[in-house]
């Protein structure tokens, strides 16, 4: 695998390295969650709103809890509500936009329009619309969050994954397949899909830091994760009353909310940069 | 001739004469009267107030907002809490006959509604005739009304009692002029603007936006006061944190609570900011007190014990930390001004702080490791922080609280269909409502119910049928100790009535808070400000 990636010049590309080195910091920090912090919910109000001190080191909030463990535990929930959506929008988006390009025809047309009228609502405010719905049909639960973002979300992979397959349809190796007696299910599935994820998974790099401000943003708005779990969005708004007087309390969740999107933009760039570059090489 | 002893006396009178004179002309002699050089201040034309509540002034179910109800319209009477007393306000004396059946009011000669026609019995009796066909509240407390004479009317009630009285002093009694109303006088006639006798005159409004109100010339003139602006312009800001910003940004000359209290208000954490940037922020204790209501029909909170060892878990003095130390711990059922709470609290009715003896009930009941869910309003977030705590506070005994942060929507879905077990509510209200609030949560059968029992229920009809003061503290006394025995609610603090103005606005806490003769009203009034130019 390491020869893989060495060869495909992941480690010697700097944007990639960058990128996956502060992936894999946050993704560690909410690995070990339980050793390098402590309880994220234990309040104590005769040390609430301290500043940044060795004791606390991201200083503590309204109820006196810790910021630096609500962080580390924050990311948790952060990368892992990212990856839930990231992977459920993938897999539907990817499979819709083959079958449309594969297709054609009335598939594509069907398809092609669901997609068009997804792409003409604005993103975030129907996020907001579809939470604010889940949550009075369903009540509240993280899982109205994964549903409204993966409503979204899946357009863009649907929409690259159909252009990818218009093309690959045409190449030679799907024709030879053809002709030797191949269904098309089995085409698409064993030789299309494959051949397509190289811009995918691009897309689903630079997908993750969109999923994740969206994710945020919703908290931010109280439609996100609710409290007392730490999730970075919620925190900032939580804290937004004391920017004057604790700023600590929106600057640390702030912070790592742009480092992770960063650490994914700059793998996501570094990608593409080293799959454009492979290709160019075959 | 003069001699040169004479001439030296001379020049030295004259010297001193002249000194003199050059003296008075630098200090004035200090028996006159200084002469007033301060030039008066210049005042802005406009005063602009940031709420976060339409003030629905072209009606709605429940009549115009509570904001025009207080600064539009007055009552026949007022309430004084701290003597548990109703005082005179458009009726200067009432006769009270057949145990409260028939209250008579005389009303006071020479006040005139803001169209200059004079307020007299018969739009007392217009306005308890339209309130009797059109609100809710009017509908279940009036029968009839009748002028006996020009300033005197007569008001019929559906049962007898002193919550009769009490009402009288409730924001949608309010006296409205019968051109309120299109056929004019017409009991079922349309809403169409308010008119009323108060402070101001509402003229113009623009639903979810704004309201612009002008000085009642006949108001002021009747309490002999100048108004320091020419239009009040209040802005509907709905979002709190957006509110506070437009008063820093210098949108807005001041913001204030929504008067019914309760929502809507400025978040209480931001006060200590807004006075540490020089803000003048106006509060006043209100019998509101915030609380845990249990779904006490239901298993788990149908066992009083349980419902004790929640009581005992809440340390009040952290929770009062979370708005700044702005609001005052709720020891007692109410604030200290409220009738019997001194009485009760010398008896010993005091909600005390005891995580011990909580963890020992939780313990012995078999109660360790309950899981029960709380509602939380999600546009309260002050609500949020305070069931944060709550959920760590009931942790520690070792019951765990699950916590639904829900749109307000949603919120009063699971309200009202009672699936829930706690959620933060809150009992009383404004001064004007003590005994109103006292009904609707504690009286058997009321909708927003906080908590009924077959003791306390009894207790509460007692209190509201009954006119002497002494017997109706005695009965609130009795009232507050059962609350307390059976810890129905867990009071958790007292919250206030802010107003907040900038640098510039010239207001003082009297003015905010109490009508020009003295009379104490627990929201805040905006008749005597100005913005300095």
């Amino acid at each position: 695998m390491e020869v893989v990636a060495f060869r495909m010049g992941i480690f010697r590309n700097t944007l990639c390295t960058l990128g996956l080195g502060i992936i894999v910091f946050i993704a560690l920090m909410g690995l070990l969650a339980p050793i390098i912090a402590g309880d994220p919910y234990k309040t104590n109000m005769s040390e609430r709103l301290k500043p940044p001190s060795l004791k606390h080191l991201f200083g503590t909030d309204q109820l006196g809890r810790d910021v630096y463990s609500r962080i580390v535990w924050g990311a948790r929930t952060t990368l892992l509500v990212a990856l839930t959506i990231s992977i459920i929008s993938m897999t539907v988006g990817c499979l819709l936009g083959a079958i449309a390009g594969y297709f054609g025809g009335i598939v594509d047309d069907v398809i092609g329009r669901i997609i068009d009228t997804f792409l003409a609502i604005p993103e975030l405010v129907f996020n907001i619309a579809l939470v604010g719905i889940f949550c009075v049909a369903y009540g509240t639960s993280i899982w109205n969050v994964i549903l409204a973002v993966v409503v979204t979300n899946w357009v863009s992979y649907a929409r690259v994954m159909r252009s990818i397959v218009l093309s690959l349809k045409e190449r030679e190796f799907v024709i030879c397949e053809k002709a030797l007696g191949a269904g098309d299910w089995y085409i698409l599935l064993r030789h299309v899909i494959p051949n397509a994820l190289g811009p995918i998974i691009v897309l689903a790099t630079l997908n993750m830091g969109n999923v994740i401000m969206t994710i945020s943003s919703l908290g931010f708005l109280g439609l996100g994760v609710q409290p007392p779990t730490p999730e970075w969005g919620q925190m900032i708004n939580a804290g937004k009353n004391y920017i004057t007087t604790a700023p600590w309390l929106t600057f640390f969740p702030g912070l790592f909310i742009a480092l992770s999107v960063l650490g994914f933009n700059l793998l996501g760039e570094g990608l593409q940069e080293v799959i454009g570059r492979k290709r160019l090489v075959e | 001739m003069l001699t040169r002893r004479e001439f030296v006396k001379l020049v030295a009178l004259g010297s001193a004469s002249l000194l003199l004179g050059c003296a008075k002309k630098e200090t004035p002699i200090p028996t006159e009267t200084p002469v007033e050089t301060v030039t008066p201040t210049k005042y802005k034309a406009e005063f602009v107030l940031g709420y976060g509540r339409d003030h629905r002034l072209k009606g709605g179910k429940w009549g115009i907002g509570f904001f025009p109800k207080i600064h539009v319209l007055e009552r026949l009477v007022e309430y004084d809490l701290k003597n548990d007393e109703y005082i005179p306000c458009l009726a200067k004396r009432w006769e009270i006959e057949k145990d409260g059946k028939i209250i008579t009011f005389e009303l006071n000669k020479g006040i005139k509604f803001s169209d200059g026609t004079e307020l007299k019995a018969d739009a007392v009796k217009f306005t308890v005739e339209w309130l009797a066909k059109n609100h809710p509240l009017g509908q279940e407390t009036f029968e009839s009304a009748e002028v006996v004479e020009d300033y005197t009317v007569s008001i019929k009630y559906k049962e007898e009692g002193f919550f009769n009285l009490a009402k009288m002093a409730e924001f949608h009694m309010s006296i409205m002029s019968p051109k309120s109303v299109k056929p004019e006088g017409d009991p079922k006639g349309n809403f169409v603007w308010p008119i009323g006798s108060g402070c101001f005159k509402a003229v113009d409004y623009k639903e979810e936006q704004y309201a612009i109100y002008e000085p009642n010339p006949y108001w002021f003139e009747r309490f002999g006061l100048k108004p320091k602006f020419k239009r009040f312009v209040v802005k509907f800001i709905k979002d709190e944190d957006t509110r506070v910003m437009a008063l820093k940004g210098g949108q807005v000359d001041a913001i204030s609570d929504f008067i019914h209290g309760g929502s809507d208000y400025t978040p209480r954490n931001q006060l200590s900011v807004l006075e540490g940037m020089g803000f003048k922020v106006f509060k006043r204790n209100i019998p509101l007190t915030w609380i845990i209501a249990f779904n006490y029909k239901k298993d788990p909170f149908n066992d009083v014990k349980l419902r004790k060892a929640v009581d005992l878990a809440i340390n009040r003095d952290d929770v009062i930390k979370i708005f700044d130390k702005q609001v005052l711990p709720a020891k007692t059922l109410f604030i200290e001004d409220a009738p019997g709470i001194k009485e009760a609290k010398a008896q010993g009715v005091i909600y005390e702080f005891k995580p011990d003896e909580a963890k020992r009930i939780v313990e012995e009941n078999g109660y360790k490791g309950l899981s029960v869910d709380m509602i939380v309003d999600k546009n309260q977030s002050d609500q949020i922080l305070v069931a944060q705590l709550i959920q760590q506070k009931l942790k520690d005994i070792g019951i765990n609280v699950k916590l639904e942060v829900l749109e307000t929507g949603a919120y009063r879905q699971r309200r009202d269909a009672g699936e829930y077990d706690m959620r933060l509510y809150y009992i009383g209200g404004t001064d004007r409502r003590f005994y109103l609030r006292m009904f609707w949560r504690f009286y058997p059968g009321q909708k927003w119910s906080a908590y009924v029992s077959d003791r306390t229920g009894e207790l509460c009809k007692k209190i509201l049928k009954e006119f002497d003061e002494k017997k109706r503290k005695q009965y609130l006394v009795e009232f507050y100790k059962a609350i307390h025995d059976e810890h129905g609610v867990v009071p958790l603090y007292f919250d206030i009535m802010t107003a907040v103005t900038a640098k510039n606005v010239v207001a003082d806490y009297y003015h905010i808070f109490h009508y020009p003769n003295g009379i104490p009203f627990g929201e805040p009034l905006f008749y005597y400000v100005g913005v300095r130019a």
